[in-house]
């Protein structure tokens, strides 16, 4: 993805869903991704910070990241040899993106 | 020699400079001048099958050597150490949120960005490559790897200075 600049943005991506334990049964489908640039620094950290933290904090970081704001369930098929299918399964795809709060905890 | 670089579309994690005012009770305020780090660094999401359904990837700029300076603020009470210490970025790199949380010298993550102030791009300190969205073939119940996509991406982290202006200044 060379061509994304500064910010947030949907990215395509292809996926392929093998069912079954031989993998007999599969699925490919297109779901977009947030991929981007987001602003982040890190700074010394103000004397409140010091004191609290008994002079080990000295550094704040203050940070975004490129998260996504708003998804979807799309309905992929597998298909399967002799013309046997699975249902269909949903899975997830991002609908819009934005650069805001980095956490790991978030789901 | 210098090199001017577009901040609107800086990708990367660089030393730049950054100024903050250093106050202690009883000791007058006194602005100093460092440097400190900042970038756009690579961060995506992406939706997966299994929970909890979405994966991340977050690194943010931050500090990777560093020196400390103390100075000595003015107008100090009698009773008071007037010596105030803080770090200074020597360089500056990317590096995963997750590790910044365990890390007991960083205070934490904020949600908002603070800006500093403008400055002038020089010194092509070195090329790092960062990974990019794994692979995305997934068996549902072999569970077998797919060969990735293969992008790949390539940062360049640079070093932005200012020219006016020294380290220290009231």
């Amino acid at each position: 993805y060379s061509g994304l600049g500064p910010g947030c943005h949907l990215f395509p991506f292809n996926v392929t869903i093998r069912s079954e334990r031989k993998g007999t049964c599969r699925g490919s489908y297109t779901v977009y991704a947030c991929v981007g640039y987001c602003e982040s620094s890190a700074f010394p950290s103000r004397y409140s910070v010091l004191l609290a933290s008994n002079f080990t904090h000295n550094i704040t970081s203050a940070s975004r990241c490129c998260t996504i704001s708003r998804d979807t369930k799309v309905k992929v098929r597998l298909d399967c040899p002799r013309g046997r299918h699975h249902d269909n399964i949903e899975v997830l795809t991002a609908r819009a993106c934005r650069c805001d709060m980095c956490s790991k905890s978030r789901y | 020699g210098e090199a001017h670089v577009n901040l609107r579309r800086f990708i990367g994690c660089a030393v730049r400079e950054f100024t903050f005012l250093a106050r202690k009770p009883g000791c007058g305020a006194l602005h100093i001048t460092t440097d400190a780090c900042w970038g756009r660094c690579e961060t995506w999401e992406k939706p997966v099958l299994d929970a909890p359904f979405i994966e991340s990837y977050q690194r943010v700029c931050t500090y990777n050597e560093t020196r400390t300076v103390t100075v000595k603020l003015p107008n100090c009470s009698a009773q008071v150490d007037p010596s105030y210490t803080y770090p200074v970025a020597l360089s500056s790199h990317d590096r995963p949120v997750i590790e910044l949380k365990r890390d007991g010298r960083v205070a934490g993550l904020r949600s908002e960005v603070r800006r500093v102030d403008g400055g002038n791009l020089a010194d092509r300190r070195r090329i790092a490559r960062a990974p990019s969205i794994p692979p995305s073939v997934i068996n549902i119940e072999g569970r077998t790897a797919q060969p990735p996509l293969g992008l790949n991406i390539t940062v360049l982290c640079l070093c932005i200075r200012q020219i006016a202006g020294g380290k220290a200044a009231r």
